[in-house]
């Protein structure tokens, strides 16, 4: 098996994992952490498609699409923490379940 | 020939470097103890490798930048180790 | 590579699967975050692995400075919150939650083994051989102006692209200032104590070489592996260290440079962009001949946005000072 081939199967597992995390993980920090392994599946896929020819150097198109992918990616990740730590600040709470509501929540306070 | 030869004795001293450092990461009890075995693999095991590149390097600036490469990492490796070490003392004698 | 380098993949492979899977499950969130930054490491060796070494050098930076200081920087707020116990304790919120937490890892489950099956007949279906876009790529390569395949694309195939992300990290850097100016009370942050004569040390050492490694990323980016946007992560992360051991970094700035470099990358874009539009008659077409100085101004800037950008994106939670000119409005 090349490793082109070896890890785009790698890439699909990385993004059901982290699919899976962000669906069942109630913590709004490991949601985001499966979130970015999810965008690591879908970056491993597109440059194991890229080199899949050994003769020839690998498709720059796909990398450079990656590299913006990259930042873009960060910028998101930057953001959705500082969500998280603003939600945590007016809610008290770092979990989505809307119908639990923990001993130690507080709604009212500003 | 006979450079390929040195090559690969530094390269495979370096692994064992490498390999014995992670070890002591994973086993040793406390960390001071891991801090000591972390800092052989960087210091010796890197230096080793490097060395093994070096024997192999094209031109006189790939092998500057291996060795700038090394340098950057003995420091960096030193002063993390240091304020570690430092956190970690500090939590110990005054604990909240 | 022969027989030693396909069973280095398949390790690599199986790491990568590993990590993955016990950052998702493992107990203390603060592991699960050590683990993620390990996972960004061997994702750039997976990328050189891969003939990647483009991304590699953007994964290095990012993968291993930016993210882990972003989510360990956040773990010690929510940590370090009077509220600690609603704060972070996760346990709690999976013992209380129990029955309906089964269910809804069960419908998870579901749902992502159905997707695996798809997926994995996509990945065993998609083309193992052709050459992709390489030949076109390399047949144009003459009239870029660069050197680098990957760099013509980013910055004149494919330019749309990176103006299109330049306005992403704008907006994002936007709205992390909007949240910041809703509420201006001091936080606790990670910031350690004031600078000591051992850091002081090693930052007049590494300083000048860290930015010398920046510029010397920006130049090769026209011939070899390097760019714009590496260079601009290597510059933020020198400026994100620097403040991180205590040192006073972007607050130097007055407001107005620092807003000017926040824009700077992509209000340049725009300009060449529409200056080409009305001399070329089309958005971003360089003329024959100019295609080499373009780029390199259009690196140059954007480089430099994205530095910025990306040091306010991270540090906006840690440095109060930098938003004292926004009053609350509250």
């Amino acid at each position: 098996m090349t490793p082109d081939v070896l890890f785009k199967y790698v890439a699909v597992l990385l993004f059901v994992i982290g699919l899976y995390g962000m669906l069942s993980q109630p913590h709004m920090l490991r949601k985001i952490l499966a979130g970015n392994l999810m965008s690591v599946g879908v970056f491993l896929f597109m440059i194991a498609t890229a080199a899949r020819n050994a003769s020839i150097t690998a498709d720059p198109v796909p990398h450079a699409m990656v590299i913006t992918g990259i930042v873009v990616s960060i910028s998101v990740t930057a953001l959705a923490l500082m969500l998280v730590e603003r939600i945590q600040r007016s809610s008290k709470r770092i979990h989505l379940y809307w119908w639990f509501r923990h001993p130690h929540d507080r709604d009212d306070e500003p | 020939m006979i450079l390929n030869l040195f090559s690969i004795v530094f390269g495979l001293l370096g692994a064992v470097f490498f390999l014995a450092g992670t070890i002591g990461m994973l086993r040793f009890p406390d960390v001071f103890c891991r801090l000591h075995a972390q800092t052989k693999a960087d210091n010796q095991g890197l230096g080793f490798i490097i060395t093994a590149l070096l024997l192999q390097a094209d031109s006189v600036w790939v092998a500057l930048k291996l060795i700038l490469i090394w340098l950057v990492m003995l420091l960096a490796s030193a002063n993390i180790s240091y304020l570690i070490g430092r956190y970690k003392l500090r939590q110990h004698s005054e604990p909240e | 590579m022969g027989p030693v380098g396909g069973v280095f993949d398949g390790l690599l492979a199986l790491v990568l699967l590993v990590l993955s899977i016990r950052l998702l499950f493992v107990s203390s969130l603060f592991h699960a975050v050590v683990l993620f930054i390990a996972l960004g490491l061997l994702m750039g060796l997976t990328w050189v692995r891969l003939q990647a070494p483009d991304v590699a050098l953007a994964e290095a930076a990012i993968g291993a400075a930016l993210t882990g200081v972003l989510f360990i920087d956040l773990l010690y707020k929510l940590t370090h919150r009077n509220n600690i116990r609603s704060s972070v304790s996760e346990r709690l919120i999976y013992e209380q939650t129990m029955p309906r937490r089964w269910l809804t890892a069960c419908l998870s489950a579901l749902v992502c083994i159905a997707l695996l099956a798809p997926l994995l007949m996509v990945a065993a279906q998609s083309p193992t051989t052709g050459a992709g876009l390489t030949p076109a790529v390399s047949a144009a390569m003459a009239a870029t102006g660069v050197t680098h395949e990957v760099t013509a694309v980013l910055l004149n195939f494919r330019s749309f692209d990176t103006l299109l992300e330049l306005t992403v990290l704008f907006v994002a850097v936007l709205a992390a200032l909007t949240l910041r100016v809703m509420d201006t009370s001091s936080l606790p942050t990670a910031i350690p104590k004031p600078p000591d004569p051992l850091m002081d040390g090693l930052w007049r050492l590494l300083l000048p070489l860290l930015v010398a490694v920046s510029g010397y990323l920006l130049w090769l980016g026209s011939f070899t592996s390097g760019g714009a946007f590496q260079s601009g992560i290597v510059m933020a992360a020198t400026i994100i260290l620097l403040s991180l051991t205590g040192q006073r970094t972007l607050e130097l700035l007055p407001p107005l440079v620092w807003r000017a470099l926040l824009v700077v990358g992509l209000l340049n874009f725009i300009v060449v962009g529409a200056a080409m539009l009305m001399l070329e008659g089309a958005f971003l077409q360089y003329p024959q001949g100019w295609a080499g100085g373009l780029i390199l101004l259009l690196e140059v800037t954007a480089s430099l946005t994205i530095a910025t950008a990306l040091v306010t994106l991270v540090l906006g939670l840690s440095v109060p000072a930098m938003f004292k000119r926004y009053p609350d409005p509250r």
